[in-house]
């Protein structure tokens, strides 16, 4: 059998340093700006298992390069690879034909995963994914395998097959792994989204309309955990990204499970996901709101996903950064933009026709309204805020709050948390959010240790 | 589908994307293919050429003047506004789609995309 070819075009010493270990048992190829420019009539042959291309790429470009190998090679994983920060958005980059784009520096653990995946699948090695796995029954069988990963001598060993049923020891055991050490191969990811939604569906099936069962809110508890611990670990924010990302298919195939039509929700993540599995702070907010109205009970998932989605439609293009930026630091002119923009998605959805539930429409209204009169745009107080307002406000402030911006210091979810539940207990300073609802999401959040 | 005997113009300041965008179009059977680094080259080519171009495929990112600007300069001129004019590029906003579309697009391609893709959105333009 012929070795997996590896192409690499413009990586810098350091970015090659980097990915050399991982490219064992591959054949790699450099290609120079000529052999790139020489790809427009003579396509590449054979297709090779991963290309990595570099900042040192001049004429082309890393973005005319993407644009040019895309148009060859489809499917293929081709990664841009670079030394220091970031010079643009990562889905500047994938929009413009990458499979994803890695810092050396900030997103080494994300990277080997990401090459370790491509070249496994090219030499026939299977890659593994972590997951968290909601409680389980003795008897239940599970339509994935599962792996156990020892860091030690960093090997995969099996745990369960597919179709195994459960006996009380091995899910007494499979209960024990969190989601550093549990696996499931990344050719079964699917499987396991949709067991996990369906685990959530049967526990969603216990509670009473506005109260859910304990069973419930233990599993969206598990479920946010697993995203917040790995979005906390120092260096390992991108992990906590493709985490956020399984979190989403999994609230996705919860509320529209596979064979029913599709929806309006489903849609609009279909069109803000295409083409890239990019971090995206509406899809993010989504999953997080719906986990939320599911753990509390307290509003439709459905339709807070659907607000999620949409709630910043009306932020106009380029304006984005208003919402991370310092409210003191903002002219009167950028203020007024920023305020207009919770109107402004409103009449956007109703000119593009789009059927909004009213518990929707209300939670897009009222996500920047606070309870102690300090939101905008109509600065109500108390419990003129909505219950939808205030589940959207807190998946949008922990959001942006806790992502990774240029220039700022991210706040760490331990800190965002902990300051949350000093502000729902102590007495006195301000309240963004009505203690008492903001003490039951908090339930939802992980424990402050 | 358009007549492939037509002079078409492929707009696009990157270098190996006219090449891609020129050879789709020579795989299509176009003959006559010219090209412009820019809107502005592009609009004078197109108001000076002595057969009028019958295709127009450009970028919407570029210096100087962008897609969206000659789309529209093109469409104000009633010697061009029926030409069919086709935009490529990797913007997806749904505004920028909105834009294009309300400026007069004929076709709307996605960067990166297949040679095939811009064979599939001509079939799709009726002939003048």
């Amino acid at each position: 059998m012929s070795k997996p070819v590896v192409l690499c075009c413009g990586l810098t010493e350091k970015a090659s340093q980097a990915v050399a270990p991982l490219l064992a048992g591959c054949e790699i190829r450099m290609l120079d700006e000529n052999g790139l420019v020489a790809l427009v009539e003579a396509p590449l042959d054979p297709t090779p298992a991963l290309i990595l291309c570099g900042e040192m790429l001049r004429d082309p470009g890393p973005l005319e390069a993407a644009q040019l190998l895309r148009s060859q090679c489809r499917e293929g994983s081709i990664y841009f690879v670079i030394d220091g920060l970031p010079t643009a958005d990562r889905r500047h980059y994938i929009k413009n034909g990458y499979t994803d784009a890695f810092s050396v520096r900030l997103d080494q653990r994300l990277m080997r995963t990401a090459v370790a995946e491509a070249v496994g699948t090219a030499l026939g090695v299977r890659a593994f994914r972590p997951v968290r796995l909601l409680e389980m029954e003795p008897g239940q069988t599970l339509p994935f395998d599962t792996a156990l990963y020892l860091p030690g001598n960093q090997k995969y060993i099996r745990l369960s097959a597919a179709g195994d049923p459960l006996d009380a020891d091995r899910a007494a055991r499979l209960k024990e792994h969190g989601v550093r050490s549990l696996h499931v191969p990344l050719d079964q990811i699917r499987e396991y989204n949709a067991h996990t939604a369906s685990r959530l569906q049967v526990f969603a099936g216990m509670g009473r309309p506005g109260q859910p069962s304990e069973k419930l809110q233990g599993a969206v508890r598990a479920l946010l955990t697993s995203v917040l611990t790995e979005l906390d670990r120092e260096g390992t924010f991108p992990e906590g990204r493709a985490s956020l990302n399984q979190a989403t298919e999994i609230v996705k195939t919860f509320l529209r499970p596979p064979g029913s039509s599709s929806s309006v929700y489903e849609r609009i993540l279909m069109l803000s996901d295409e083409g890239a599995n990019a971090y995206c702070h509406s899809s993010n907010v989504a999953t997080i709101a719906a986990l939320i109205a599911l753990g509390t009970g307290a509003a439709n998932p459905d339709h807070m996903a659907l607000a999620g989605l949409l709630h910043d439609v009306g932020l106009a293009h380029g304006d984005e950064d208003l919402e991370a930026r310092d409210p003191a630091s903002l002219s009167l002119q950028e203020r007024v933009r920023l305020f207009q923009h919770v109107p402004d998605s409103l009449e956007i959805i109703r000119k593009r026709k789009i059927l909004l539930p009213t518990e929707a429409a209300r939670a897009v209204a009222d996500h920047h309204e606070r309870h102690d009169g300090s939101g905008y745009p109509d600065s109500k107080v108390g419990p003129k805020v909505s219950l939808e307002g205030q589940i959207l406000g807190i998946a949008d402030t922990l959001d942006r709050a806790t992502a990774e911006i240029p220039g700022r210091t991210r706040v760490s979810i331990k800190d965002w948390i902990r300051g949350q539940r000093q502000g729902a207990l102590g007495g006195g300073g301000p309240k963004a959010f009505e203690p008492g609802f903001l003490k039951k999401c908090l339930a939802l959040f992980p424990k402050d240790e | 589908m358009i007549d492939l005997n037509v002079p078409v113009l492929v707009v696009d300041d990157m270098t190996t994307m006219r090449k891609i965008v020129m050879k789709a179009c020579r795989e299509i059977g176009f003959t006559q293919i010219s090209e412009a680094a820019d809107g502005v080259l592009a609009w004078e080519a197109i108001s000076n050429a002595a057969s009028p171009f019958g295709l127009i495929i450009s970028d919407w990112n570029m210096p100087n003047c962008t897609g969206l600007d000659l789309l529209k300069r093109v469409r104000a001129d009633s010697r061009f506004g029926r030409t069919p004019f086709v935009m490529v590029t990797a913007e997806t906003e749904s505004k920028q789609v909105g834009d294009a579309i309300a400026a007069g697009v004929s076709q709307y391609i996605l960067k990166p995309f297949q040679p095939g893709a811009l064979k599939d959105k001509l079939a799709l333009i009726a002939p003048k």
